[in-house]
């Protein structure tokens, strides 16, 4: 069925309502890549085969990612009327207990979160479920701002009629039938949103430079190559919530005046890749993408590329070589992608959660989106706190959070009641922050001028167990491997600061090396072609300035410490 | 690959230069490898030179111009399988396997390397079998799977 009137919207709206409530009970199985690595394959059969054999009257769904992979399996039980429940570490044994519970007319308690309240569902807990939490006043979702993961973990990925339930394809139906380009275009350049994949730079400018290039033929990029160790974020949103990534897509298009979309996806997402066709496929039967979208005179496509697992490839220029079937070159800039960009065409490249944010921009305004975060940085952030926390994962926040919050009040602190030796954000180029100076505001600004950077997000905690001169060298080799090899200080500088680090670890080295280090270091910095190589010396520069304990116990004793 | 094989899935993509990159994501999973001889087919019928299909098989790290494994075992080595003790996972691979990352076992069942990051980054180490991935592996939790990963495909060592 098309969606063409907003009477066809409303049917669709109407309808995941009663997929999201429905009369009978569901049972939804978190079926993410995450998921998958942690069984929910099994738990998914395991719940059919019961059901057919038993003749339950039930039904079996899925939702995407939460972003707290450690508490997969999930999944959500919705019962006639009531708000849904949460549940975590699912096991066979306790789904089939809580099938039990349900043919019982009990609420299952084994492995149950917290209820997750839907405003638009208007429902009433009842009395039975006041004794549990709710999803916004509990671990790890509390103290968060979820605007774009909100969806992620609740809904079916895949039910274009449980996103337009949640707001979904609002933004797009206002933009195409009541705002002009220009319109949208301002509305994001009043968000002040910035590019999320790392360089910051307002997407509103970027698309208002785009729209006024005159070409009758422009692309809309998705960089989905997401590369930084550590980050999930964007594999979240697409297995979690892909309409709004693709609505966020469609409404760039429109604003450029672009008929064509590609997402570039990283090779190492298999399932992702899969995923993601099949979404592409129920978002053109629904005339959400193809021709007349939602019944106007707007058509754009929607293709996925899968990249060739090249780390590189996510810096912009390098992204249009590999689309066009070459390897992967970062090119030096102007011109910019938005004059000549693939095939020589005014093209933008976005991130993915960049793109996620545009539906909230156009369905609130741009004004209502900038109210928080800070002067120069608004909205969200999802980070990826990973390491020696209790509670790893993604934490979505307003921009200018605390970073000190964000470890020990979101994320539980450091393990077993260990110290903080040392935080990175913004791996794998951030510098390392020592665990006494994390009283920060996490914003681009404020840590570039700690030398640091927020770039995709990643937040790695390390604890004193940790060996600096081990993680500092383990970065570096990632580092080494993904040069393109185009420029020598990249390919040969990286690589010898590489074979220095080996050898202070092995403690095969003397106190000169580490002039060396920062000799080599900086001409690297002063002379590499990209970013790649010129941000690759920071974190040891800056390691050997805030953590020279480390490097002095492996010169001076000839081992690893903490080997 | 025989060629006619390579042609219908060069036609298939319509002999379309940008689509270089899925021709031999093609090639490569149906093969495990790029053979020389399938590369400048490919060349050929695209009429582009050979030394760019071979550069492209060459830089992305996806494509192996050696035959890789049935079952091709990727470890994460993101930083955060790091911490968590991905080196011990790695070791029990290397062991049971007989293989140095990089390397395919001798009946070419199995094969070994390091990606950089699988984005499971909360519940590390993890190893990826083709498109089955595990998590939270340790020592133990590895030995185990290896066990039955040669159970159902018989001893490579």
């Amino acid at each position: 069925m098309k969606i063409k009137t907003m009477e066809d919207l409303d049917k669709l709206r109407k309808a995941g309502l009663k997929s999201l409530a429905p009369n009978q009970p569901k049972i939804s199985i978190s079926m993410s890549s995450c998921g998958h690595a942690l069984g929910a394959d099994t738990l998914y059969h395991t719940l059919i085969k019961v059901k057919e054999k038993q003749g339950l009257k039930i039904s079996i769904g899925q939702v995407g990612c939460s972003g707290f992979c450690d508490l997969e399996p999930m999944a959500v039980i919705r019962l006639n009327g009531r708000p849904s429940l949460l549940y975590t570490q699912m096991t066979v044994k306790k789904v089939k207990q809580i099938i039990a519970d349900l043919e019982q007319k009990r609420i299952p308690k084994e492995g149950l979160l917290c209820t997750i309240e839907n405003p638009l569902l208007s429902l009433e807990p009842g009395s039975e479920l006041n004794e549990f939490p709710s999803y916004k006043e509990v671990s790890p979702f509390k103290n968060q701002h979820r605007r774009l993961l909100e969806n992620c973990g609740i809904i079916n990925p895949l039910s274009v009629s449980e996103y337009v339930a949640m707001g979904g394809y609002a933004a797009l139906y206002k933009a195409l039938y009541q705002m002009g380009r220009e319109e949208v275009v301002e509305e994001v350049i009043e968000s002040g949103l910035r590019g999320r994949g790392g360089a910051w730079f307002p997407t509103g400018i970027k698309w208002d430079m785009a729209r006024k290039t005159q070409h009758e033929e422009k692309f809309v990029i998705c960089n989905a190559d997401e590369g930084d160790p550590g980050a999930y974020k964007d594999r979240t949103i697409m297995e979690g919530n892909p309409f709004k990534l693709f609505e966020g897509i469609v409404l760039a298009g429109y604003a450029i005046g672009s008929h064509q979309g590609l997402i570039y996806l990283r090779e190492e997402y298999p399932h992702t890749y899969e995923f993601l066709n099949d979404a592409v496929d129920t978002a053109k039967r629904y005339g959400f993408l193809g021709k007349n979208i939602l019944g106007s005179n707007f058509n754009f496509t929607l293709k996925i590329i899968r990249g060739g697992g090249s780390y590189v490839c996510g810096e912009e220029t390098a992204l249009m070589d590999s689309l066009e079937g070459e390897v992967g070159d970062p090119r030096l800039r102007p011109p910019f992608p938005i004059e000549k960009g693939l095939w020589e065409r005014p093209t933008i490249v976005n991130n993915v959660e960049t793109l996620a944010n545009i539906p909230h921009i156009i369905a609130h305004g741009g004004k209502s989106y900038a109210g928080i975060g800070t002067e120069k940085a608004k909205g969200t952030k999802i980070l990826s706190v990973i390491g020696k926390v209790k509670q790893p994962g993604l934490y979505e926040v307003p921009l200018g959070t605390n970073l000190e919050h964000v470890i020990f009040n979101l994320a539980g602190g450091p393990l077993n009641g260990s110290q903080i030796k040392a935080v990175q954000v913004g791996s794998p180029f951030g510098n390392f922050l020592p665990g006494e100076k994390l009283d920060i505001s996490l914003d681009p600004e404020t840590l570039r001028t700690m030398g640091s950077m927020i770039g995709s997000g990643v937040i790695v905690v390390l604890d004193q167990n940790t060996c600096l001169v081990d993680i500092l060298l383990h970065t570096l080799s990632f580092f080494v491997e993904e040069s393109c090899g185009k420029c020598v200080p990249c390919r040969e500088g990286v690589f010898q600061m590489k074979e220095i680090m080996t050898s202070i670890y092995e403690g095969r080295s003397t106190m000169e090396d580490l002039t060396s280090l920062h000799d080599l270091g900086g001409m690297i910095q002063d002379f590499a072609l990209c970013a790649l190589g010129g941000g690759a010396p920071s974190i040891i520069l800056s390691g050997i300035r805030d953590f020279r304990k480390d490097f002095e116990a492996h010169i001076t004793t000839g081992k690893c410490p903490w080997a | 690959m025989e060629r006619e094989k390579i042609k219908r899935i060069v036609s298939k993509h319509r002999h379309e230069k940008a689509a270089i990159l899925a021709i031999l994501h093609e090639i490569q999973s149906e093969d495990n490898q790029l053979e020389t001889e399938s590369l400048n087919y490919i060349a050929q019928l695209l009429k582009v030179p050979v030394a760019n299909v071979y550069g492209l098989a060459t830089f992305y790290s996806a494509f192996s111009l050696g035959r890789k494994g049935d079952t091709k075992i990727r470890v994460c080595s993101g930083i955060s399988c790091h911490i968590n003790g991905a080196d011990e996972v790695i070791e029990v691979l290397e062991s049971k396997f007989n293989l140095e990352m990089g390397e395919t076992t001798w009946d070419e069942k199995f094969s070994l390397e390091q990606v950089h990051c699988l984005g499971l980054c909360s519940i590390g180490p993890n190893v990826a079998f083709n498109t089955d991935t595990y998590s939270k592996l340790n020592k133990e939790r590895i030995e185990t799977i290896v066990e039955i990963l040669y159970k159902r495909t018989g001893d490579s060592k």
